[in-house]
């Protein structure tokens, strides 16, 4: 068992990239990279996020849609399920945490149509048909994926805006061709396991 | 149980959950100094995005 959670993690950080494989979540990765705090930042509350809601998806899927008989309604359920989560989040940050939320509050509407979170509901419960453990441990592989890869984006962006680069290869452009190497870069580790 | 009502209760309900949240969460004040955050929009595209018609509203 424990083999198969870290085969699942290794998988989803490194080789099956959420953001650099899958392509979930490419709004945030190209918007919120140009900073490294910002990227952290909007990071952690994906992490937090996704892995609430891929944890209430499971149970809701589970021991509510399957046995009575409405799964196909899951995307709809999913999608609500998310939404009041940020809502949810947002409020108990706003109240209690007030340093986290003055860091991390911003990012936390973005995330209700961050499609990275609704794409790990779905997969792990409709797609993978992971059993609660492998749901956990896959949602949080994800989110540390795109931590990775959202702080190491950014690190590349802020050196990057000072170095000479030809006018029509600035801002995205260069950007989307740092995607594409790292890309390939994180491909080299398949076969891995 | 039918599968109709049953997903017209699981819709409804989680639509009235959302529904709470949302009030409860603008009704709750935000903490000092994070009345006016504004979002790094400057390398996204996206010119629909609600944040950031806000955010030119102002």
């Amino acid at each position: 068992m424990l083999a198969e959670y870290i085969s699942i993690a290794f998988g989803f950080i490194f080789i099956s990239n959420v953001l650099l494989s899958q392509f979930l979540g490419i709004c945030s990765f190209i918007g919120v990279s140009t900073k490294r705090s910002n990227a952290i930042g909007m990071s952690l509350s994906v992490i937090g996020v996704m892995l609430i809601a891929a944890i209430v998806s499971w149970v809701i899927y589970n021991l509510i849609l399957v046995p009575l008989d409405i799964a196909f309604l899951y995307l709809i359920v999913f999608i609500l399920v998310i939404a009041f989560l940020v809502q949810l989040l947002e409020m108990i940050l706003k109240k209690y945490i007030p340093g986290l939320y003055k860091s991390l509050g911003i990012y936390l509407p973005l995330i209700t149509t961050n499609c990275a979170i609704l794409g790990v509901a779905v997969n792990a419960t409709t797609k993978l048909n992971y059993n609660f453990g492998e749901t956990v441990v896959y949602a949080l592989a994800i989110g540390i994926g795109y931590l990775l890869v959202m702080v190491m984006f950014s690190s590349i962006r802020e050196r990057i805006a000072s170095y000479p680069i030809p006018k029509p290869f600035k801002g995205v452009a260069i950007a989307l061709i740092i995607a594409g190497m790292m890309a390939l870069a994180f491909k080299g580790l398949a076969g891995v396991i | 149980m039918s599968p109709v009502l049953a997903g017209i209760l699981v819709i409804g309900g989680l639509i009235i959950l959302f529904i709470v949240a949302y009030i409860l969460n603008h009704r709750t004040p935000k903490p000092k100094g994070c009345e006016n955050l504004k979002p790094d929009c400057g390398a996204c595209h996206i010119e629909n995005c609600a944040i950031r018609k806000k955010d030119e509203e102002k």
